[in-house]
């Protein structure tokens, strides 16, 4: 079928770099030690000393019934998904004296947020998680971004895709009242 | 021949979206899960898998109602609401049902859901006023994956009975004696704990 739309995005050799191709290795990003790509420690990885006071690394990852924020106060959705949880290992959850259903706070020192506790093996020990795109308002108290910081890459940001990883906070979690 | 509508859900395909529970109720409005739910096949919770981190599974399993051959709620109900058509769909009289809520305790699958506001049972239909018109069940249509095959059981090449024999499927609570009219392929892999 004839189409006047190219083939591919972007046609060779036309990648707006200096080469004109696809630059795997960028001297730009020289400064940040990202000429290659490369692996960075978190900035809140358990290796931090910040683990001895908060231990477990703290996780907002994609709901399946929300497109982010979107569709959180969608009423039929909220027949499947009610309410936010907090997923635990048992291994993390029991010798912090928390069961199914508890009320917990998960807190660091940039916030905290109250919410119900539900042990779950797919999460791996020493790792908890929050599904993102509850509201404010869903929550008994707090907020799940309140844990989280938005510092900058700085490679990200000299290539103007400035971005902060959500996923860098370490937390900690104690029984608020028994559910 | 006679025909005998029925299903066969591929939990290899089935990713638990709940989409079919949506077009269920976008269909035939009624509470998320009467029509159509959908079950994980793992832990104690929705969404969580058996086993201890790291040795796990889990897979979803959709339930709509099996339109048995021996329906155990049309042989529950006292004033004889639940009746089969002839090619194999079971329906419930919403003029004859009283909402006694018998046929629910009857029913292995927990397929039947009492509906307060018009004060009678409800249940997966296998959308036969869509069927009657030359669609197919909207949960299948809506499938993402397309897990959900709708068709004719008693053709023997008929896709779904194609399906049966090529995936071994299976039914649920076969020691019921029930004879359902939704079928179950397996999933392949991972191997259940």
């Amino acid at each position: 079928m004839e189409t006047d739309h190219p083939p591919a995005p972007y046609q060779p050799p036309d990648f707006g770099t200096a080469s004109g191709r696809f630059e795997f290795y960028w001297e730009r990003l020289k400064e940040f030690g990202q000429e290659l790509p490369t692996h960075l420690e978190p900035l809140e990885s358990t290796r931090n000393p910040l683990a001895q006071k908060y231990p477990l690394s703290y996780f907002t990852t994609h709901s399946k019934y929300r497109s982010n924020s979107m569709f959180t106060n969608v009423v039929w959705l909220r027949e499947l998904d009610p309410e936010p949880l907090l997923e635990i290992n048992p291994v993390d959850a029991t010798p912090r004296g928390i069961k199914d259903g508890d009320l917990v706070r998960v807190f660091n020192d940039r916030g905290e947020v109250k919410l119900k506790a539900k042990l779950h093996q797919g999460v791996r020990p020493g790792l908890i998680n929050i599904f993102q795109g509850w509201w404010p308002v869903d929550y008994v108290e707090g907020t799940h971004q309140a844990l989280t910081h938005d510092t900058i890459n700085l490679a990200q940001q000299a290539i103007d895709e400035p971005n902060s990883a959500l996923l860098d906070a370490l937390a900690e979690v104690e029984l608020v009242e028994e559910g | 021949m006679t025909q005998r509508y029925g299903l066969v859900i591929d939990l290899e395909r089935c990713i638990g979206c709940h989409a079919c529970t949506i077009a269920c109720k976008v269909e035939n409005g009624m509470e998320a899960g009467s029509g159509i739910r959908v079950e994980t096949i793992g832990g104690p919770h929705p969404d969580t898998p058996a086993g201890v981190f790291p040795q796990l599974s889990m897979h979803f399993l959709p339930v709509p109602c099996m339109h048995c051959d021996q329906p155990p709620c049309r042989d529950a109900c006292p004033n004889e609401a639940i009746y089969k058509r002839p090619d194999g769909i079971v329906l419930i009289d919403e003029e004859k049902c009283d909402g006694c809520q018998a046929c629910e305790a009857a029913c292995p699958y927990g397929a039947l859901f009492y509906d307060p506001d018009k004060d009678v049972e409800r249940k997966c239909t296998l959308c036969h006023e869509r069927l009657d018109e030359g669609f197919e069940p909207f949960c299948a249509l809506c499938c993402s994956v397309e897990a959900i095959f709708w068709g004719d059981l008693a053709e023997p090449d008929g896709k779904i009975s194609q399906l049966i024999s090529q995936r071994k499927a299976y039914t649920l609570k076969p020691e019921k004696k029930t004879g359902p009219a939704v079928y179950y392929c397996p999933p392949m892999s991972p191997k259940r704990a």
